[in-house]
């Protein structure tokens, strides 16, 4: 559903090239990677491991710093606001703080921000009560469970209302179902928001499911394979989009790409034995 | 487990048991004139020496609180400090490491008299004493607390629009507080430690000085009074710590017993 093309760019990547110095002389980790996203998409972006995922994540929320010999390219952001919450980032380990209680953790991004504590609790809760997280308040991670804590990890950084979000596999490390749980709680939010979001993830199935669009990426030195136009309309719901004809086309599609992308690298792996 | 009150009840029995044991070897079988009164006093000479000399036992008790309640307080504000420096400033610690240990291997004890010969037999040498006990249990504590917050504590924090100020309030303070309070325990007892053995080396006033004069003057009820004092003390003042650690810590997950 590519209805908001008269958007003007959110975030726009152009020609970007990141190397890595290493003991066996540098390596090319990003190959020239082109990527334009409009104020309010849902991107998801997969790849093989270690193609370089979470490392144009970091690029793009700046959070490291490169020399100028290593990085080429740009990345530009069209920032509404001056404001340090602007850009939201969830990792996939949850990093709330142990001493904090569940809305404690919750409001730490406001806090921050510097709201007024009454008001502050009142936003708090109404995103407890919307993730479904009601009567655990007073609790500490120690006692929640792994869906729990990354349902509030998420919500901590949702609050500040931040323009850009970006995802790195923040449900990696959950079971099926919760991650179910989370797909369409994430879907509705978006819904409910339309903030920018970029999300990473390696599961092909949840990239068609949540994204508005999908970004292939190759393997290192990765480039940007394939993009797919995914024509699920909105509001989706995790269970209905997995047997509409639109998911199930992109599913076939992806993996056509990546099974050729396997059988490529298996080839390669054997002619290079073959070789020593 | 049996039940508490059990528990409680056998507690108190035990407690008794010794206590009318003691009484009757040593009141009744043992007569007072024999030497043995001598080292074993009783329960109720005890009570009478308390009965006599509170008021000497009740300014000793307070001047060696306020020692170690001084060196507490200086132990653990100089131990946070240096060891929050310590663990920022990695050539800091990789100078000064050795001579830490070396003078933290030094037994307090021996190293009382000096202090008194520097500061007199006043308060100063007392609180001196203690707090080189407190110092290194906090210091060392702080230091493995600050390099143990988790990185990704700061970074997720970071990136919700923290300045470097708020990060030390957010993530840093709190994760030393806590480790300041889980050695709180220890600091207590060993704050309490220095301040007796600060006064054992030369001292006008305080239960380890009473301690050594009674001896001296062979009044062993005077001598048990002041080790029963020093108990409750001990036992309150640690369970006091034990609370406030459990209730500020209330974060942690509770121990896993094997
Ligand atoms: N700081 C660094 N120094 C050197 N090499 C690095 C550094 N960070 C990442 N790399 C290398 O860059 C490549 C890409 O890493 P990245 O973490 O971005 O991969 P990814 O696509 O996120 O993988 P995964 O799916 O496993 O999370 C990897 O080969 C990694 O070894
Ligand atoms: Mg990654």
């Amino acid at each position: 559903m590519n209805s908001n093309l008269s958007q003007p760019d959110k975030i726009r990547i152009q020609r970007v090239r990141l190397t890595f110095p290493s003991e066996a002389g540098p390596v090319r980790v990003l190959d020239g990677i082109d990527l334009a996203i409009k104020e309010g998409e849902f991107v998801t972006v997969i790849g093989p491991s270690g193609c370089g995922k979470s490392t144009l994540m970091n690029l793009v929320s700046k959070t490291v710093e490169h020399a100028a010999d290593q990085f080429e390219g740009t990345i530009d952001i069209a920032w509404r606001s001056n404001a340090a919450h602007r850009l939201g980032y969830v990792l996939q380990k949850d990093t709330l703080l142990p001493w904090r209680t569940l809305e404690a953790n919750v409001g730490v991004g406001l806090e921050i921000m510097g709201m007024p504590s009454h008001e502050r609790e009142a936003q708090v809760q109404s995103w407890i009560h919307r993730v479904g997280l009601a009567g655990f308040e007073k609790s500490y991670p120690f006692a929640m469970s792994g869906g729990m804590r990354q349902r509030a990890n998420i919500i901590r950084t949702l609050a500040c209302n931040p323009e850009v979000v970006l995802m790195d596999e923040p449900f990696g490390a959950l079971d099926a179902q919760t991650r179910m749980t989370l797909q369409q709680l994430l879907i509705d939010l978006w819904h409910a928001a339309k903030t920018t979001i970029l999300f990473v993830t390696h599961d092909v199935e949840e990239s068609i499911l949540l994204g508005n669009r999908v970004v292939l990426m190759s393997r290192r030195p990765a480039k940007i394979h394939r993009v797919f136009d995914i024509d699920i309309p909105h509001p989706r719901s995790v269970i209905d989009a997995r047997v509409a004809p639109a998911f199930q086309d992109a599913y076939r599609e992806i993996w056509k790409e990546l099974k050729g992308d396997i059988e490529l690298s298996q080839l390669k792996n054997s002619a290079a034995k073959g070789i020593a | 487990m049996k039940d508490n009150a059990t528990i409680h009840f056998l507690r108190f029995g035990v407690l008794g048991a010794f206590l009318i044991g003691w009484e009757l070897l040593t009141g009744g079988w043992i007569k007072a004139t024999s030497p043995t009164a001598l080292y074993f006093s009783s329960p109720l000479k005890i009570i009478g020496a308390f009965q006599h000399e509170y008021v000497v036992l009740f300014t000793d008790l307070v001047v060696t609180l306020v020692e170690a309640f001084a060196g507490l307080v200086s132990g653990t504000i100089t131990g946070v400090l240096i060891g929050v420096l310590f663990a920022r400033y990695r050539l800091l610690d990789r100078v000064f490491e050795p001579f830490f240990q070396a003078v933290n291997a030094v037994p307090r004890p021996a190293l009382a008299p000096l202090l008194v010969i520097w500061f007199g037999l006043g308060m100063s040498s007392k609180i001196l004493a203690s707090w080189s006990a407190v110092f290194f249990v906090v210091f060392y504590n702080v230091y493995a607390g600050v390099k143990a917050i988790d990185p990704d504590y700061i970074r997720a924090i970071r990136l919700l629009g923290a300045s470097s100020g708020q990060i030390v309030s957010i993530v840093v303070v709190p994760s030393v507080v806590s480790w300041i309070f889980a050695a709180l325990r220890v600091s207590v007892a060993f704050s309490l430690l220095g301040a007796i053995v600060g006064e054992f080396a030369g001292a006008t006033e305080g239960l380890g000085y009473r301690l050594l004069v009674s001896e001296g003057l062979l009044q062993t009820d005077m001598v048990y009074a002041i080790l029963v004092l020093l108990m409750v003390v001990g036992v309150t003042l640690t369970s006091l710590a034990q609370r406030v650690e459990k209730r500020l810590l209330r974060w942690r997950p509770p121990a896993v017993s094997i």
